[in-house]
């Protein structure tokens, strides 16, 4: 296994981060952290709508671009806190399953890790819509961590 | 010591999910434990009488036969596990519902893992996640790998 890509969700504390940590440390595997930033999320500037058209670049580029920018550092930081500084990381916009199997397609990874998000209902375990819609449409292995 | 639990048909993608397996198992010297699932209506219980009635299963295949080719096939896995390196390696074979036997020998291993390949015998193409697979996934404690 030369390539592992893992999905993060903001949450450094998560079972998945620790698990594709692991796996890449046994099998000395280049680990990548991919975060998707959805659309609607993408925008938190205060900028107005002229200004930003001044620069001479759509509202939505810029706001996600800024996003972007805030975010990745945000997790850079997050990562180096459980000691995971040396791993790639990816941030992008959009829809975040399809963001995340393309991300996995275009890097060739060996394994895709992802959270199954659990709800604590007594017993059951149920799956997030994005988990489902990974593990149907990748192209590559996907583990699911529970 | 933890395991790793392989669900293995002879299928294509239940191969990848063993070769899968054993890349993982050399990694971290985990032991690797190969399930196969006869399903009911293939085995010689009384359900397959109900779901047969006009057909005694007896004269139709060789006493166990299911059962003999089931564990050959697992034999193999165990064998091929061991040749390429893997010392802790065995093998299982259930009866009944494929899913719900990998589920709950997931759950009595107390397995690390479950690997599975992504469709069985399915047509080509057809379906993008097998039954099986879907199930497992859905509903197993244990984190689930999708070979592909």
């Amino acid at each position: 296994m030369k390539k592992i890509l893992v999905a993060y969700e903001g949450m450094v504390q998560s079972k998945t981060l620790k698990v594709a940590k692991d796996m890449a440390k046994d099998a000395k595997a280049e680990l990548t952290v991919i975060r998707v930033i959805p659309f609607e999320q993408a925008g938190t500037s205060s900028q107005t709508e002229d200004s930003i058209k001044a620069l001479g670049v759509s509202a939505e580029t810029y706001k996600a671009t800024r996003a972007k920018a805030a975010i990745k550092k945000e997790t850079e930081e997050g990562l180096e806190s459980i000691g995971m500084e040396n791993c790639k990381v990816l941030i992008k916009v959009g829809e975040p399953a399809s963001e995340i199997v393309n991300a996995a397609d275009e890097q060739n990874v060996d394994l895709l890790i992802i959270g199954s998000r659990r709800l604590a209902k007594e017993g059951e375990v149920q799956l997030g819509a994005i988990t489902e819609r990974i593990i149907r449409y990748a192209n590559k292995p996907v583990l699911v961590v529970k | 010591m933890k395991s790793i639990l392989v669900a293995y048909d002879g299928s294509e993608n239940s191969k990848l999910a063993l070769e899968k397996a054993i890349k993982i198992s050399k990694h971290n010297e985990t032991a690797v434990v190969v399930i196969n699932v006869i399903p009911p209506e293939l085995s010689e219980s009384s359900l397959s009488k109900m779901l047969l009635p006009g057909i005694k299963v007896q004269d139709v295949i060789r006493p166990g036969g299911f059962k003999a080719s089931a564990t050959g096939m697992v034999e193999e896995a165990v064998k091929k596990a061991k040749g390429d390196g893997v010392n802790k390696v065995k093998g299982i074979v259930k009866e009944g519902d494929a899913a719900d036997e990998i589920i709950n020998a997931a759950e009595k291993l107390d397995c690390e893992m479950v690997i599975l390949g992504c469709r069985g015998y399915a047509k080509q193409g057809r379906f993008l996640l097998g039954s099986v697979a879907d199930k497992v996934v859905r509903y197993s404690t244990k984190s689930v790998l999708v070979a592909r």
